[in-house]
C-alpha cells in the first residue's frame, strides 16, 4: 500500500511541461519587448486599468489614452524599481503603481495638454483613485495566479474530474446536477471538488512563493 | 451501510485516502443520503483565499472591456516601442544636453549619443540604471569615482566631462569615439603581430598615467577599449567597476562582473584588498593574449569553470594557437599572467617600456620561462593541501562561484532569458560539483566540511529553488536536485533545519523531473538515462536506510518505499548496458542499484532471495574490481555486498554461508588496505567485517572467538578514529563494538570487564548527545 501512495507521487506529479512564467508582470519584467506578453499584459492588466477610468467618468476614447500611458509607465517602473529588502512583491506592485501614476501626471502636466479634461483626470489624481486602482492591478495579479495554477492543475488530472470542479465550484451547481450531467457518483462529485481545489490551493501557494523567490533575485 | 458516517470517514472519501471496499460498502448510501451530500457540501467548501479570488473576477468586471481595445492599445504600445529610439518621449531629459539615440544598452547603464550644448561638441552619455531608491552609499561611490575618472587627460583614454544627476537619474557624460570596440575588432581574428603590440603599448602608457595619478581600472577587457578610425585605443569605463561584495551577492547581482576571462586571478577569488595596479597589468596581458590569438587566455562554456581556470591552470603558449607569434611577444604575454603578481611586470610603465623595446627591436628584458620551471610550478600549483589550506581555497572558490552565478543570471537575463537559466545551471551544476570535489579533498575532517557547508548549502538551496521556479524539465536542473539532496544527506543541514526532510525533497524532486523527461525510463537519450537510474538508486538509497543526518529527525527504513525506484532503476541500467555492454559506468550503476534491491526486500523478510539476487551484484562488482582502473568506490560496494549477502544468509540461520561471505569481504577489506592509501575508511572496513564475525561467533555460542572480533573491531576503529576524530559514524561503531565487548564478557562471567565496556560505551554515547548540541 506505502509502494503505491509513492508510485502515484511519481508518475502524477506536478510536473508541468510548460514553461509557463509565473506572471505576466514578470515575465515583462524581464523583457519588455515580448509581444505575446504584452498582448496578454494589456488584456488582463490594461482591462483593470480601462474599467477604473470609466468607473471615474472618463470617456472611453481618453480611458484608452490613459490606460495605454498607464501601462508603459508601469512597464518602466517595472525594470528600473530597485528593490529594498523590506518590500514583498506585493509591495512592490503597489509601489511601482502609485510610481506609474505619478509619472503619468507629472508628464501630462508639463505637455500642458491636461487642461483639456481636467476635470475627469481630477478625478483620477487623487489618492483615493490611486489606492483603488493598486487594488486593483493587486486583485488582478492574484486572478492570474489562480488562473495559472487551474491550468497546471488541469492538465495532470482527469478531465472529467477537473469538469466536476468547475460546474460545482464556478458554475455553482449542486453535486446532484453535477453527478447526474457528468455521470459520476455523487462522491466522487465531492470527492473531485475537495481535491482539486486543494491541488489548486497549493499551486497558488507555490506560485506566489516563487514570484517572491523571483522578485529577490532578480532585484 | 445504512448509516450516516461519521465526519472522519467522510473526509477520508473526499481525501480519496480510503480503501476502495471500504468506499464501495458507503457509496450507495452517499449517493442518495441528502444529509450526507449536505456534509460533504460543506467538508468540500472552498477554501476562503480562492473562494475570494474567484469572486473577484465577478464583482469588478466592467462589461465594456472589448478584446478590440486590448488590441488597439497593445498595438499602439508595440508601435511606440519600435519607435522608442527616435522618439523623444522614451529618451531621458538632461540639463544642458540634447539627447539623441541610444547607442548601447549595457548592463549598468544606457549609454546614449547626445550633444552637450554649452560646448557644442558631441558625447556619449552614460546613464546609470537606478531606480529612485538608489543605494545611497553605491551613488556616493560612483559620483566619487566618476570624478577621479574625470581627473584623467590621455591620448588614450575617453575623457569624462561631467557627472551629474538628473530626475534622480545619476549620469555621465564623455568623449564620444566614432569607431568600434576592441571586442568587435577581434571578432575577425587575431590581429597582425605589430598592430597588436603598438595598441597594447598603447593601452599601457593610458594605464600607465592613470596608475600614476592613483586610478586603477579594474575592468580591462575588450569591450572597454574603444578604437577609433585611425586604429588607436581608447579605454573607458574607468574604476567605474565595482567589485562583487561577498557578503551582499544575495541581495545585488554582481551585474557588473562581466567576462571573468580577462580578470586577474587575485579579482577571481575575490581578494579584494590585493587588486591593484598589478592586476590592471595581468589584464593588459590577456588583452595581448586576445589580441594575437583572438579569444581570451581563458574561456569554457560557464563562467564558474572560467573562474576555476583562471585561478588555477595556467594559460596555453600563444604559440600554440598562432604559431606566427614570435617567441619574444609570448614571453611579454605571459609574464603578465603569471598568477602571483609578484612574478609579474612591477608596473604598466614597465611593461609599456619593454614593448617599446620589442617594437624597435631590441632584446627584450623578461627571460621565457624554461621547462624545468614550468614543470616545477605545475608541482607548486597541485600540491597536497592541509587541511584549512583547502577549506579556504573552497570557501573561496564557493564564494566567487556563487556570486559569478548571480552575475551570470543577472547579465543573461537581458540577452535571451532561456539561455541565461540554461547557463546558470550548467554553472549550478559546475558549483555542486566543486563543492564536493573540494570537500572530499579535505582530509578526514568532517568537521571542516560541516563548518564549509554551513556558509554555503544554504546559498545554493536558495540558488537552486529559484533556480526551479519556472518548472522547468531539465536534466542539469534535476542533477542539481540529486547533488543537493546529497549534499544534506551527507552533511546534514549546519543551518538547523530538516536535514532528512530536505534531502529526501531534493532527490524526489530530481526523480520527479526526470520522470516527466523520461518516463518509465523512455528516454532515447542515454545521458539523461545514466542520470536518471543514478537519481532513483539515490533516491532509493536514501529511503531505505536509516540515518541520523540530523539527529533530530532520525529516518527511519523504509524499503517499501524504495522497491519501485530500485526496479525501475534496475531496468534502466539493463536496458543502457544492451546497447552499451561495456561500460563500466553502468555496470557500477546496476551493481550498487542490484545491491540495493536486495537489501530492500532482505528488510522485507524475503532472505533468501535477497542472497541470490545480491550474487549477480556480487559479479558485476568482482570483474570491475579486476579492471585495470579500479576504483575505490568499487571495492567498498563490493565489501558491502559480502555483507549484505552474509547478514541475508544469516538471518535464515545458514551460519556457514554467512561465514563464508564475511570471509570474502574480509579479503576484500584486505586488498583495498594495500592497494589504496590508508585512510579512516580502510579501517573503518576491517570494523564491519569483524562486527560481523563477532556476531556470527556469539550466534554460534563460541565466546572467545566472538570476543576476539569485538576486539579487533574496536581496535580497527581506533584506528579510524586518529585519522578522523570527529566521525560520528566511526564514534558510534565504537559504541557498538564496546555493547557487543560488554555483552561478551558478561555472557563469560568477567562481570569486572562488562562493567568496564560499558562504562566506555556510556562515555561515547555521551559525547555523542553532546555534540549534537
Amino acid at each position: 500500500m506505502q509502494s503505491g501512495f509513492y508510485q502515484r507521487r511519481i508518475f502524477m506529479s506536478d510536473v508541468s511541461t510548460s514553461q509557463t512564467h509565473v506572471s505576466l508582470l514578470l515575465r515583462i519584467r524581464e523583457n519588455d519587448r515580448d509581444p505575446e506578453a504584452w498582448n496578454a499584459f494589456v488584456n488582463r492588466y490594461g482591462r483593470r486599468i480601462y474599467e477604473w477610468c470609466l468607473n471615474r467618468k472618463l470617456q472611453p476614447a481618453d480611458a484608452e489614452d490613459v490606460t495605454q500611458n498607464v501601462l508603459i509607465k508601469l512597464a518602466r517602473q517595472m525594470g528600473s524599481f530597485e528593490y529594498q529588502s523590506n518590500l514583498t512583491f506585493r509591495g512592490w506592485l503597489r509601489r511601482i503603481t502609485e510610481n506609474a501614476i505619478t509619472d503619468f501626471f507629472r508628464e501630462l502636466r508639463a505637455e500642458k495638454r491636461a487642461s483639456e479634461i481636467q476635470a475627469e483626470l481630477d478625478q483620477l489624481d487623487s489618492a483615493i483613485a490611486q489606492a483603488d486602482l493598486t487594488t486593483r492591478l493587486c486583485d488582478e495579479f492574484d486572478l492570474e495566479i489562480l488562473d495559472i495554477a487551474k491550468q497546471r492543475v488541469k492538465q495532470r488530472i482527469e478531465p472529467q474530474r477537473w469538469k466536476a470542479w468547475e460546474q460545482i465550484s464556478i458554475e455553482q451547481k449542486s453535486g446532484q446536477e453535477v453527478a447526474d450531467e457528468l455521470g459520476m457518483l455523487v462522491p466522487t462529485v465531492y470527492s473531485s471538488r475537495y481535491q482539486v481545489q486543494k491541488m489548486i490551493a497549493a499551486e497558488v501557494e507555490k506560485l506566489q512563493e516563487c514570484s517572491e523567490q523571483i522578485f529577490r533575485l532578480n532585484s | 451501510m445504512s448509516h450516516c458516517p461519521n465526519d472522519n470517514l467522510l473526509i477520508e472519501v473526499l481525501q480519496g485516502t480510503i480503501s476502495s471496499s471500504d468506499l464501495q460498502d458507503l457509496e450507495p448510501h452517499l449517493s442518495h443520503c441528502k444529509a450526507c451530500q449536505s456534509r460533504m457540501e460543506t467538508l468540500s467548501a472552498q477554501t476562503e483565499t480562492i473562494k475570494t479570488v474567484l469572486n473577484l473576477d465577478h464583482e469588478t468586471s466592467h462589461p465594456q472591456w472589448e478584446t478590440r481595445i486590448a488590441d488597439r492599445i497593445a498595438a499602439a504600445i508595440a508601435e511606440n516601442s519600435l519607435k522608442r529610439t527616435a522618439k523623444t518621449e522614451f529618451l531621458p531629459a538632461v540639463a544642458g544636453y540634447q539627447i539623441e539615440s541610444i547607442i548601447a544598452h549595457g548592463g549598468m547603464g544606457i549609454v546614449y549619443l547626445a550633444h552637450q550644448i554649452n560646448a557644442d561638441r558631441k558625447v556619449a552619455l552614460k546613464m546609470m540604471l537606478y531606480g529612485q531608491q538608489a543605494d545611497v552609499e553605491e551613488v556616493q561611490r560612483f559620483q566619487i569615482e566618476a570624478q577621479a575618472a574625470a581627473k584623467l587627460t590621455h591620448q588614450y583614454i575617453v575623457p569624462v566631462f561631467d557627472v551629474g544627476v538628473s530626475e534622480d537619474q545619476h549620469y555621465f557624460s564623455m568623449g564620444y569615439i566614432s569607431g568600434t570596440s576592441l571586442k568587435e575588432l577581434l571578432q575577425n581574428g587575431p590581429l597582425p603581430e605589430r598592430e597588436a603590440a603598438e595598441m597594447i603599448r598603447k593601452i599601457s602608457a593610458a594605464i600607465a598615467y592613470a596608475h600614476e595619478e592613483g586610478i586603477v581600472h579594474r575592468d580591462l577587457k575588450p569591450g572597454n577599449i574603444l578604437v577609433d578610425h585611425h586604429g588607436d585605443p581608447h579605454v573607458t569605463d574607468f574604476g567605474l567597476a565595482k567589485q562583487v561584495n561577498r557578503d551582499d551577492q544575495l541581495t545585488k547581482t554582481g551585474q557588473v562582473i562581466g567576462t571573468p576571462s580577462f580578470m586577474s586571478p587575485e579579482q577571481a577569488r575575490g581578494q579584494v584588498y590585493e587588486i591593484g595596479p598589478l592586476s590592471d597589468v595581468y589584464s593588459i596581458g590577456a588583452l595581448l593574449y586576445a589580441t594575437l590569438t583572438g579569444r581570451p587566455p581563458f574561456q569554457s562554456d560557464n563562467a564558474v569553470k572560467t573562474i576555476m581556470q583562471v585561478i588555477e591552470d595556467p594559460p596555453v603558449s600563444p604559440r600554440v594557437l598562432n604559431p606566427q607569434v614570435s617567441r619574444d611577444l609570448e614571453t611579454i604575454c605571459l609574464k603578465c599572467l603569471e598568477k602571483n603578481s609578484a612574478s609579474r611586470y612591477q608596473s604598466a610603465e614597465e611593461l609599456k617600456l619593454e614593448l617599446k623595446r620589442y617594437l624597435e627591436g631590441l632584446p627584450i628584458l623578461a627571460r621565457p620561462v624554461s621547462a624545468p620551471v614550468k614543470l616545477w610550478r605545475w608541482c607548486v600549483r597541485k600540491p597536497a593541501l592541509a587541511g584549512m589550506m583547502v577549506s579556504v581555497v573552497a570557501s573561496l572558490l564557493i564564494g566567487t562561484a556563487v556570486s559569478t552565478y548571480f552575475a551570470i543570471l543577472a547579465t543573461e537575463r537581458a540577452e535571451r532569458a532561456d539561455e541565461g537559466i540554461r547557463v546558470a545551471l550548467t554553472s549550478l551544476e559546475t558549483i555542486i560539483e566543486t563543492v564536493q570535489m573540494k570537500l572530499y579533498q579535505v582530509p578526514g575532517a568532517s568537521k571542516i566540511r560541516r563548518d564549509l557547508l554551513k556558509v554555503t548549502l544554504k546559498d545554493l538551496e536558495n540558488i537552486t529553488r529559484a533556480a526551479d521556479y519556472a518548472n522547468r524539465i531539465d536534466r542539469n536542473m534535476a542533477n542539481v536536485f540529486v547533488d543537493m539532496g546529497v549534499l544534506y544527506h551527507e552533511y546534514g543541514d549546519a543551518g538547523g533545519g530538516n536535514a532528512s526532510l530536505k534531502a529526501k525533497a531534493n532527490m524526489l524532486r530530481a526523480v520527479e523531473i526526470f520522470e516527466a523527461l523520461s518516463p518509465g525510463g523512455s528516454s532515447t537519450d542515454q545521458n539523461i538515462l545514466e542520470d536518471q537510474a543514478r537519481a532513483l538508486r539515490i533516491l532509493a538509497d536514501y529511503l531505505q536506510n536509516e540515518h541520523w543526518i540530523d539527529e533530530a529527525h532520525p529516518h527511519q527504513r523504509e524499503p517499501a518505499k524504495a522497491l519501485p525506484y530500485l526496479i525501475q532503476g534496475t531496468k534502466i541500467c539493463r536496458q543502457l548496458l544492451r546497447d552499451d555492454p561495456d561500460n563500466q559506468e553502468i555496470q557500477f550503476e546496476l551493481a550498487r542499484t542490484i545491491k540495493g534491491y536486495s537489501q530492500a526486500i532482505d528488510d522485507l523478510g524475503e532472505r533468501d532471495k535477497a542472497f541470490e539476487t545480491i550474487q549477480e551484484a556480487i559479479v558485476l562488482l568482482e570483474t570491475l574490481k579486476e579492471s585495470k582502473d579500479a576504483r575505490e568506490s568499487f571495492y567498498n560496494n563490493l565489501l558491502s555486498s559480502y555483507i549484505a549477502a552474509g547478514d541475508a544468509a544469516h538471518a535464515s540461520k545458514k551460519n556457514d554461508v554467512a561465514y563464508e561471505q564475511f570471509q570474502k569481504a574480509l579479503e576484500v577489506a584486505e586488498e583495498y588496505a594495500i592497494r589504496f592509501p590508508v585512510t579512516a575508511t580502510t579501517h573503518d572496513n576491517f570494523s564491519w567485517c569483524h562486527e560481523r564475525m563477532a556476531i556470527h561467533w556469539r550466534q554460534l555460542k563460541n565466546l572467545p572467538e566472538s570476543l576476539a572480533s569485538f576486539q579487533k573491531m574496536q581496535t580497527s576503529l581506533e584506528q579510524a578514529l586518529t585519522l578522523d576524530p570527529e566521525d560520528r559514524m566511526l564514534k558510534d561503531g565504537m559504541a557498538v563494538a564496546y555493547d557487543g565487548l560488554r555483552c561478551v564478557y558478561q555472557l563469560m562471567g568477567q562481570n569486572e570487564d562488562a562493567l568496564e565496556a560499558r562504562k566506555k560505551r556510556d562515555e561515547i554515547e555521551a559525547w555523542l548527545a553532546v555534540s549534537r548540541e
